[in-house]
């Protein structure tokens, strides 16, 4: 009977909810993303050309191509493991977190629920995505366009299923935390090791082939296909067992996440998705125990270190990781692949958005920013020299993934290079999105200009990090042409070195006399108004 | 003649965050039918105590049995009602459908006369058919307490309940705790409100996680108790 109940009052919510759908909204919506779908597809076809690839090429995707299929289902792995360990991947209403949790029915029959339609949607997702690559795929690959839609659609159905199965499976045991991330490193591991020399076959591989089906059909696929089932069985019949305590943390979570990212609030998201991951800062720092008792050379500089060395081990991997991903893509632009300047400079600027935590707290706290004796400015960009230090670091540990790749004095010059340009663009990127903070709804400037100019406005706010982020790896592209036209590569990545340094002496100028500014902007607008009333 | 079934056992428990002690090791007994107050400074782990008895935090050791049978497992949810300090309620369902759910949910098909009495009782009669996300913060404490009490329990476990309520809701709150108490349920609040404790059978005081009394009031000083160093403040 109370398990009806649950069934009949999440029916009549759904009722309700499409009742209260406004279809022409909802049509709009769909309208948007198939254009911005379509026009996607349409550059990434463009880049990807329509020649046929030639015989020696097409042994290298047969070789490689299953091992870097393969790599794509050990991230999935990873990313389930991690969140199931930590409730994920619910993310349940709090309100159905706190009264049908705590309801005398089956856990597993309140969950059960809202599991198989995330799956579903997972599915759906990870299935156009993967029908999208298929069709792009079929371009230069033999074997027709149906086929490799249809290869394409299924491995990124199964790519999706396989997170999520994974997920149900380590969370109904309760897999402790430390040792879900160490067997995702391990599964990832093996994957780039088998990707990097074939003689190590990883299992994900064979889950690889699954995605070059019309190149040549594995049985031996189907396996992994049938683990992934079993995964999803034993971890759907047991979601009972799942943590409640998980699952609750998670509810509020998630629900003020979403809230979030519909705000477009970048560092609310960044605060949040911490706290989901249970990512907390040491309580001590990892070098230099000791209380300084001297006056600091530079109190902002000392509170930036004191920050960084209590970095967690949690935020040390994925900067590190993001590093190398960064130092990759940057290969892979030099090799020819010039989308992957996007890669890289999203990359570090996510790095960024790390880097300027300690900013990031000013502007969290105004209140207690504005009881500084300091202009607000001067105490923003006195985070900067720090935040640039930090972020060489890590752009230099991209140049060495490079350099490791291919020592010869060129790559060398160029890593270097790159590494002050991506410091420089990342740490601008991260500070205007930092320092403008999430939008205000109702601004008063915005109702003076028209409707069209307000919406680019905010795509542009949106979009413009990440259009500084990329800035930092574009020189390569520039280098690349001129070596490939035989001329000096070096000489090519000035006029572009020149624009990034540009823009980060424009953002320290903006974030240092910013206040200042949009006070003189507010202080004319009310004087021009009061002289309209005149 | 027989004695009262435990309510509530509590064997060895103790919950840690890392190198933080929330609750030392704790050994407690409830007999049904006891009305219990729960005592502390802020942070002295009353709520992560009930919290664990509800289920909804898993102890780092020992055990807590709800009328015999796990904390957090089916039987133990049909006895225990929780009503906890931050009201959390549905977006789209009016105050009138959240007490038929949470009712249903618990088995209590004939729920509409208690959800009039109770709705009547808080004074949000004129209020049943509105979102309770349009309420204040006090009249969704009331909500809150309301769906707490229209489901069917055997023991009722309060965090903090006359915070946010306006006097007259307090009273209203007291007397439905009473009559809950009449009708034989075990209650344990947890409570900053001193004059609630004359109310009482027992009261327990918690410090630092550590239980540091556990009986009637009486003359005890209950400043002290509550003071997170244990000396009463200086009047």
């Amino acid at each position: 009977m109370t398990a009806t109940a649950l069934v009949d009052m999440r029916r009549a919510r759904r009722s309700r909810r499409i009742a209260n759908i406004h279809w022409i909204d909802a049509i709009y919506n769909v309208y948007l993303a198939g254009l911005t779908g379509a026009l996607a597809t349409g550059i990434l076809s463009e880049q990807i050309g329509d020649n046929m690839l030639s015989g020696h090429q097409l042994d290298t995707v047969r070789h490689h191509g299953p091992a870097a299929c393969g790599l794509l289902v050990a991230v999935a792995i990873g990313i389930g493991l991690r969140s199931g360990s930590r409730g994920g991947p619910f993310g349940l209403e709090p309100a159905e977190a706190r009264h049908a949790l705590l309801a005398p029915i089956s856990r597993a029959s309140v969950l059960r629920g809202p599991a198989i339609k995330q799956a579903r949607f997972m599915v759906f997702i990870a299935g156009i995505v993967g029908l999208v690559a298929g069709r792009l795929g079929a371009q230069r690959l033999p074997g027709g366009i149906p086929k490799w839609m249809l290869a394409g659609a299924g491995f990124g159905a199964f790519v999706g299923l396989t997170m999520i199965c994974v997920a149900w499976f380590a969370g109904s045991i309760r897999l402790n935390r430390a040792i879900a991330t160490l067997f995702a490193a391990a599964v990832v591991a093996w994957a780039v090791a088998d990707l990097a020399n074939s003689f190590i076959i990883a299992p994900t591989t064979w889950a690889g082939h699954l995605a070059l089906w019309p190149l040549g059909v594995k049985l031996g696929s189907l396996g992994a296909i049938a683990v992934a089932a079993a995964f999803g069985a034993i971890g759907l019949r047991r979601l009972g067992e799942y943590s409640i305590e998980h699952l609750e943390r998670r509810s509020g979570l998630v629900d003020q996440i979403r809230f979030a990212a519909t705000m477009q609030d970048v560092r609310t998201f960044m605060l949040l998705r911490r706290q989901l991951s249970q990512e907390q800062h040491r309580s001590r720092p990892l070098i230099g125990p000791k209380r300084r008792t001297r006056r600091p050379i530079n109190t902002v500089w000392r509170r930036d270190w004191c920050g960084y060395l209590r970095w967690p081990l949690a935020r040390l991997v994925r900067v590190v990781s993001l590093a190398i991903i960064a130092g990759l893509a940057e290969r892979g632009v030099w090799l020819g692949t010039t989308p992957l300047v996007v890669v890289a400079g999203v990359c570090l600027y996510l790095v960024g958005l790390d880097v300027l935590e300690p900013m990031a707290q000013e502007t969290d706290h105004p209140d207690r920013r504005d009881q500084f004796p300091i202009e607000t400015g001067r105490v923003y960009l006195g985070h900067l020299p720090a935040a640039f230090v930090m972020m060489f670091l890590v752009s230099a540990a991209s140049a060495g993934v490079v350099i490791a790749i291919n020592h010869d004095t060129l790559s060398i010059k160029l890593a270097a290079i790159i590494a002050a340009t991506c410091t420089l663009s990342a740490v601008s990127a991260a500070t205007t999105s930092v320092v403008s903070g999430a939008p205000e709804p109702n601004r008063r400037s915005d109702t003076m200009v028209p409707p069209e100019i307000a919406g680019m406005r905010v795509v542009m706010r949106n979009a413009w990090p990440f259009i500084v982020a990329t800035l930092g790896a574009l020189p390569l592209v520039f280098a690349r042409r001129a070596f490939d036209r035989g001329r000096d590569p070096i000489a090519a990545m000035a006029v572009l070195t020149v624009v990034v340094v540009v823009v980060a002496l424009f953002t320290a100028s903006w974030v240092r006399f910013r206040d200042g500014a949009k006070a003189w902007f507010r202080e004319s607008l009310e004087q021009a108004a009061q002289q309209g009333k005149r | 003649m027989a004695s009262a079934p435990l309510a509530l056992h509590v064997n060895n428990l103790s919950k840690t965050y890392g190198s933080l002690t929330a609750l030392s090791p704790l050994d407690l007994d409830i007999t049904e039918g006891e009305s219990v107050a729960l005592i502390g400074h802020n942070g002295s782990g009353k709520t992560t105590f009930l919290r664990m008895m509800a289920g909804l935090l898993e102890s780092s050791d020992g055990t807590i049995d709800i009328y015999g049978a796990p904390a957090g497992s089916e039987r133990a949810r049909a006895d225990l009602s929780y009503l906890p300090d931050n009201p959390i309620l549905y977006d789209d369902l009016s105050l009138w459908e959240h007490a038929e759910y949470i009712a249903k949910l618990h088995g209590h098909d004939d729920w509409a006369e208690d959800a009039t009495y109770l709705i009547g009782m808080l004074g949000l009669t004129h209020r049943a058919d509105d979102l309770p996300m349009t309420f204040s913060r006090g009249l969704r404490q009331k909500a809150s307490l309301m769906l707490g009490l229209i489901r069917p329990f055997r023991l009722l476990i309060v965090d903090e309940p006359f915070v946010g309520l306006d006097a007259v809701g307090k009273t209203a709150l007291i007397e439905l705790l009473h009559t809950a108490h009449e009708n034989g349920a075990t209650l344990l609040v947890a409570t900053h409100e001193l004059e609630y404790l004359r109310q009482v059978d027992r009261v327990i005081a918690l410090r630092d996680g550590e239980l540091v009394h556990d009986g009637p009031i009486g003359d005890t000083d209950v400043h002290a108790l509550v003071s997170p160093d244990g000396s009463a403040p200086a009047r």
